[in-house]
């Protein structure tokens, strides 16, 4: 599966920009993230790897419950607060804040 | 970038044993060089370091040799019992998997096709829009830009309250304290500093800056934590720290991403001290602000995490990857619960945030337009267009009544969804009701395609 980086640019054709062969700063898709790459991969220091190890350690030994729990009770919540939620069910246009204002006209 | 490594000399190695080692090692790290250069990363390599100590410090032959076995056995024992440990963990993880998200959801309700409007247009920026922010007042918003300028909107009348100018470009991060009473912003200078905003328009907000965080390189999120005092930010240098706002003190570190992290997001309940971040490792971590531990880890996205956002409950989190997906992580589960994602989508998301009752999932994607996503049956329910660039930035208000983007167009727009009630429809005369079901004949068809 092909990753794009960037968005296609309308400018005297297109300009798509696969991940790993755009290294070129192109004035309009300068994208600050690969400027500083700094991955270090220290597996075999043996102090990262005694810290790597108790880091798992911890982490199995978190406690769990099912999935089918976790997702009932996401959608408890979601159905609880349904009701509140402007986005979900939209509010009447009077009280709607960013509806357009409108004028009024003074009889 | 790295300095060359000294070749071994002759006359430095006391014995043949020590010289096949050094020059052994030395070409190792030699080819660890090209590695570098190939891949543009540094690699601390265990042959790199051990090319120090033995030239710098030259213990006897034997004793040298022996230290070595015994450190490489100790590696090579730490290595199996951390896939071990791995295996176990994604056995455990995998034992509680017994349903699907979509399939528990199967008998809500679905949602049919919503309609969202823009309501606002902010116009202002002189450069791309990289980060903003809502006011606890639901009406208030801090926005960034490239050209350095960070300015305070009222979004209600799309009045400029507040305008600063930064002395450094590409400001990524920007947040508003609780109170209403100061933002925080940085970027590229590798600093956070904090404004107190004043009632005084006038008033010269720079000359009252107040420098706080210090990182190694560019600060990539900020966030207040319950109150004005503290500080989270994360930055390009993998860390995430936490700071006090008055007198500048780091007051934890959180170490474990290896590489940038691009985001952070707080737990929402009013006791929760933990918070989430992603980075460039494609790595979600969950840390606990008081001890500075990593709490949980999930590694499932294919690309670099651009977002993360709590679920309003606080027992889950959503992502957004470079991978063109979102993902929800639930917390209590320890795994991932439900993709978010459609073939026709390849391009990456560069933000996410829920709507008030977890239901809608919000995507700022890099293909100009917004995806809201059904958070339970994990179908999309909407998409808009309006962003002339692709949008970096998403965040819903406080409230709930509607969301703000911003974009690489230089504008920002604050949408909420389009309702209109029948007695507004009936009261309308025949032609505009006409050219009314038009509109929405047309803009129906548009979603379906």
């Amino acid at each position: 599966k092909i990753i794009y980086t960037h968005a296609p640019v309308h400018k005297e054709g297109r300009h798509w920009c696969k991940k790993g062969h755009c290294r070129v700063k192109t004035e309009y898709n300068i994208y600050i993230k690969r400027l500083t790459v700094t991955t270090m991969t220290s597996n075999s220091n043996l102090s990262t790897m005694r810290r790597l190890v108790e880091q798992l350690k911890l982490e199995a030994s978190v406690e769990r419950i099912k999935v089918s729990q976790a997702a009932t009770e996401l959608q408890q919540y979601c159905l609880q607060n349904a009701g509140k939620d402007a986005l979900l069910v939209g509010v009447p246009t009077g009280s709607n804040p960013f509806r357009e204002p409108r004028s009024c006209a003074v009889v | 970038m790295q300095d060359p490594l000294p070749p071994p000399s002759s006359s430095s190695s006391a014995s043949p044993a020590c010289d096949v080692i050094t020059s052994a090692v030395h070409s190792a790290s030699c080819l660890s060089a090209v590695d570098r250069r190939r891949t543009n990363t540094y690699t601390h390599t265990h042959t790199h370091i051990h090319t120090h100590i033995y030239l710098y410090m030259r213990p006897p032959p034997g004793a040298m040799a022996t230290q070595e076995l015994q450190i490489n056995e100790s590696l090579a024992h730490l290595k199996t019992e951390s896939e071990s440990l791995k295996t176990k963990l994604e056995e455990e993880r995998a034992k509680l998997h017994d349903v699907e998200l979509h399939q528990v959801a199967e008998k809500v309700e679905g949602l049919g096709q919503f309609v969202m409007k823009t309501r606002r247009t902010l116009k202002g920026h002189g450069n791309k829009v990289l980060c903003m922010d809502w006011c606890k007042d639901k009406r208030r918003i801090v926005s960034s830009s490239q050209d350095g300028k960070v300015i305070v909107w009222d979004a209600f009348t799309t009045n400029k309250e507040h305008a600063v100018t930064m002395p450094c470009t590409w400001v990524m991060a920007c947040a508003y304290a609780p109170s209403g009473c100061a933002v925080a912003c940085g970027g590229l200078d590798n600093k956070c500093s904090v404004y107190p905003l004043s009632l005084d328009k006038n008033e010269n907000l720079a000359a009252k800056k107040k420098s706080v965080a210090m990182h190694t390189n560019y600060l990539s999120a900020c966030s207040f934590t319950n109150s004005d005092m503290q500080i989270l930010t994360s930055s390009g240098d993998g860390t995430c720290a936490l700071w006090d706002v008055e007198s500048g003190q780091l007051l934890q570190s959180f170490h474990g991403h290896a590489a940038d992290v691009l985001c952070l997001d707080l737990a929402p309940s009013e006791t929760g001290n933990t918070f989430v971040s992603g980075g460039c490792d494609k790595k979600a971590n969950v840390w606990d602000m008081r001890s500075g531990q990593c709490i949980q880890s999930f590694e499932t996205h294919e690309s670099d995490i651009n977002s993360v956002r709590y679920y309003p409950s606080g027992d889950a989190f959503a992502s957004g990857s470079d991978d063109a997906t979102c993902r929800l992580y639930d917390l209590r589960a320890d795994r991932e619960v439900a993709i978010y994602s459609k073939e026709s989508i390849i391009f990456g998301v560069s933000s996410v945030d829920f709507s008030l009752s977890g239901r809608l999932l919000f995507g700022g994607y890099n293909d100009y337009t917004i995806n809201v996503w059904d958070v339970l049956k994990g179908t999309r329910v909407s998409i808009l267009f309006g962003h002339e660039n692709r949008v970096s930035t998403l965040r819903v208000s406080p409230d709930g009544t509607a969301f703000c983007t911003g974009s690489w167009d230089h504008t920002l727009r604050v949408s909420s969804s389009f309702s209109f009630s029948l007695f507004s429809v009936i009261s309308l005369s025949p032609e505009v009701l006409l050219t009314h079901c038009v509109f929405f004949f047309f803009f129906f068809l548009q979603i379906w395609a």
